[in-house]
């Protein structure tokens, strides 16, 4: 191979390509970073802009404008009939930079499916063997959280103290115990003392806009100064990732960018490639890798890449609790969801669903749009109700099938000429069934508060919850599954994917914290590769 | 400025602030400099608004039938002084084609409404059909109430003055509940 430039070539900044870029660079690799966006400071950040400041009000999405730029409009097809979308950000940092940062393990039991359940497929690693990671990984983002001893949700050696419940997750807690349904601290991805040179939360509620202090785990507040620090890394901003081009033998030579500036493209050359850009644009990354020795796409010998898409489903209900209206005014909104509700019912498939509590904010009164009538009575109903508010979202699984696909159009391409993902889904009878007890659940935990419901859960489910996974999923076999369980391609060695695209299956839990400890496992492997000369 | 600090702010962000803003007691001042993007077109006192889709007439109704679902009351004034029916404009001149319609329909059905009842009258029989629209101006009722709704509480009199709402701020400690009858 001649003039290798890097040691590896991460390509996306996220979640996953943030602990891998630190992680070699601090292991000694001269690391390119290739980001499609470009970093977005904290001070252009709109965390605490009123809605009365923006244009729009914040209804349109001002607040995340800044994450979403024009040239991801419009570049996705949905071939489908269900409420399903999934998240375009383009921005240093992918979705670590605006995220309610919910971190949670997976259970023994969620790699298993197969084994427990009769359904989809085992994963090719256990939770033990990811265990270390997990422990690794909390550490080097500081999570805040309790150790509950539940099965369903493995806990690590060490969380920061959790942020207070509000009176209304207390009353939850009190009101749905009967029903043998728990309550617990959530577990997020959220400094509640000085950490790792961040300062603490300030509770001011807005999370998702972006957190302006760097108290909420991002890659551009944690993970770059580590790996600018050693001077092995690159960054590359702006360069939209094209496709990977291949030596005569088959393995990654370099990958082919386009400069969304000038619109000039060029290769960057690397030993090692390791594709990070989420879910449907590794997908479509890999099948617009088409080759004379990889027709199919690159790392899709077996034809997987691109099928098994899945996610979460979900819905949410608002309450209105009677014993808090009517009280005065006082500052709810926190870290926004401070309590949890884990997966309860675990002997049934149909009951992999876990509710957030509290993440849709405190400033807008959700349930003037909903409640009946107008004038002098409606404007002090809506006042009185507010201090009661009460949401869960639930959150459920979707099976992982391979109809469910993303591919790619050939005849129609984004602004750099790229052909742009074509989604096709359909939610399964089981996905069905987990919404339908979902809902039931949600109903009864109503039931058991006075309160007032203002929202149910609708007649059908709704995806992806930005959490998308499955593309080019593990698995031990070639035939079945593009990626070994260390994330490297079945079909070309120095070819690696940490994304939610790995994911065997899903379970009702957010994946993020698996995505970051399956990418800290896979730098582990590639660093001990190269040592080794084996890469 | 320390940002932990929330009982300083800045000479300059303070002759930002309108004068409104100061009368509201309970408001803590930090809160509106904390917009460091407030440069993308919104209105400020600077800058007004001013209507771009609706007829004179046609804003004047919109008005009179907002204040009417949020009116003022003791505690805070209604939909008119919050200029509703200002961003309701600015919300269907950016909107396509068919909302823009519905819009001019909608207002043009109330108008013919009105010749043979008052406002008070029909806001009751659309109020009463909220769940269950009949018409196509029990439709269009739905239709203003969300937009007077959404209005209103981005407004700053929906959100500081009606709903007293003391966040969006600093603070360095999130208390929780203290109520002995809430605890587990």
């Amino acid at each position: 191979m001649q003039n290798v430039n890097y040691d590896v070539c991460v390509i996306g900044s996220g979640a996953a390509g943030g602990v891998m870029a630190k992680e070699l660079c601090e292991g000694g690799a001269k690391v390119l970073l290739i980001e499609a966006g470009e970093a977005v400071s904290p001070g252009e950040f709109r965390t605490h802009c009123w809605p009365y400041e923006m244009r729009f009000r914040g209804l349109r999405g001002e607040k995340q404008e800044p994450f979403y730029p024009p040239d991801m409009k419009d570049t996705i097809r949905y071939e489908t009939s269900e409420q399903v979308s999934v998240d375009r950000v383009r921005v240093l940092g992918g979705r670590t930079v605006h995220w309610n940062a919910v971190v949670l393990r997976y259970a023994p039991s969620d790699f298993r499916e197969r084994t427990l359940n009769g359904i989809e497929e085992d994963w090719p690693l256990s939770y033990e063997e990811l265990a270390p990671y997990y422990d690794r990984i909390e550490k080097m983002i500081g999570v805040c959280g309790n150790n509950d001893n539940l099965e369903v949700l493995p806990a690590g050696p060490w969380y920061l103290p959790p942020p207070a419940f509000r009176c209304s997750e207390q009353i939850l807690k009190k009101a749905i115990a009967p029903l043998g349904i728990p309550v617990i601290a959530a577990r997020k991805a959220l400094l509640t003392r000085p950490y790792d040179n961040r300062p603490p939360c300030h509770y001011c509620g807005h999370c998702m806009e972006g957190c302006d202090v760097s108290a909420i785990f991002s890659t551009p507040s944690s993970m770059l100064p580590k790996a600018k620090k050693t001077g092995n890394l690159t960054l590359r901003q702006n360069a939209v990732a094209r496709e990977i081009l291949v030596d005569t033998d088959g393995s990654a030579r370099a990958l082919s960018i386009v400069d969304r500036a000038t619109k000039k493209e060029e290769e960057v050359r690397a030993r090692i490639f390791v594709v990070c850009c989420s879910t449907v644009e590794t997908a479509r990354l890999l099948l617009n890798s088409r080759s004379p020795r990889h027709p199919a796409g690159l790392a899709n010998s077996s034809g997987v890449v691109g099928r098994y898409l899945h996610g979460h489903l979900g819905d949410t209900i608002h309450v209105y609790l009677k014993e808090l209206e009517g009280r005065s005014p006082e500052n709810l909104d926190g870290a926004l969801d401070h309590a949890f509700v884990p997966r309860y019912r675990t002997k049934t498939p149909a009951g992999t669903f876990d509710f957030q509590v509290n993440y849709a904010g405190y400033m807008f009164p959700f349930h003037a749009k909903f409640l009946p009538g107008y004038g002098a009575n409606f404007k002090k109903r809506v006042r009185e109700m507010e201090p009661g508010f009460l949401m869960l979202g639930g959150f459920g699984k979707v099976e992982a099938r391979p109809e469910n696909r993303v591919l790619v159009d050939s005849d129609r391409k984004d602004t750099y000429g790229i052909p742009i993902p074509v989604l096709q889904f359909r939610f399964s009878d089981l996905d069905k069934a987990v919404y339908a007890e979902m809902g039931k659940t949600l109903d009864a935990i109503s039931s058991s508060l006075n309160c007032e419901v203002v929202k149910r859960p609708g007649e059908r489910p709704s995806g992806f919850a930005s959490h998308e996974a499955g593309t080019v999923r593990m698995g031990t076999n070639p035939k079945t599954s593009a990626l070994n369980s260390f994330c490297q391609s079945h079909d070309v060695r120095n070819l690696f994917v940490t994304d939610g695209s790995t994911f065997t299956t899903s379970s009702e839990k957010n994946p993020t914290l698996t995505i970051m400890a399956l990418s800290l496992r896979a730098a582990d492997y590639i660093k001990e590769q190269r040592r080794r000369g084996e890469l | 400025m320390n940002q932990f600090d929330n009982t300083k702010i800045s000479r300059r962000k303070l002759i930002q602030l309108p004068p409104a803003v100061f009368l509201i007691q309970s408001l803590p001042i930090v809160h509106a400099e904390t917009c460091t993007n407030n440069h993308h077109d919104s209105a400020s006192a600077a800058n007004p608004y001013t209507a771009q889709f609706f007829t004179p007439e046609e804003l004047k109704l919109l008005d009179a039938v907002m204040d009417k679902i949020i009116p003022p009351d003791e505690h805070s004034p209604g939909a008119h002084e919050a200029q509703t029916s200002l961003f309701a404009d600015l919300i269907v001149t950016e909107s396509p084609k068919d909302v823009k319609e519905d819009w001019r329909e909608g207002l043009r059905l109330l108008t013919a409404e009105l010749q043979s009842s008052t406002l008070d009258e029909w806001l009751a029989r659309a109020a009463t059909n909220d769940r269950d629209p009949r018409s196509l101006l029990d439709l269009f009722f739905i239709q203003l109430k969300q937009m007077t709704v959404d209005g209103y509480y981005t407004s700053r009199i929906g959100i500081h003055q009606d709903l007293q709402y003391v966040g969006n701020t600093y603070v360095t400690q999130f208390k929780g509940c203290s109520h002995a009858e809430h605890q587990g």
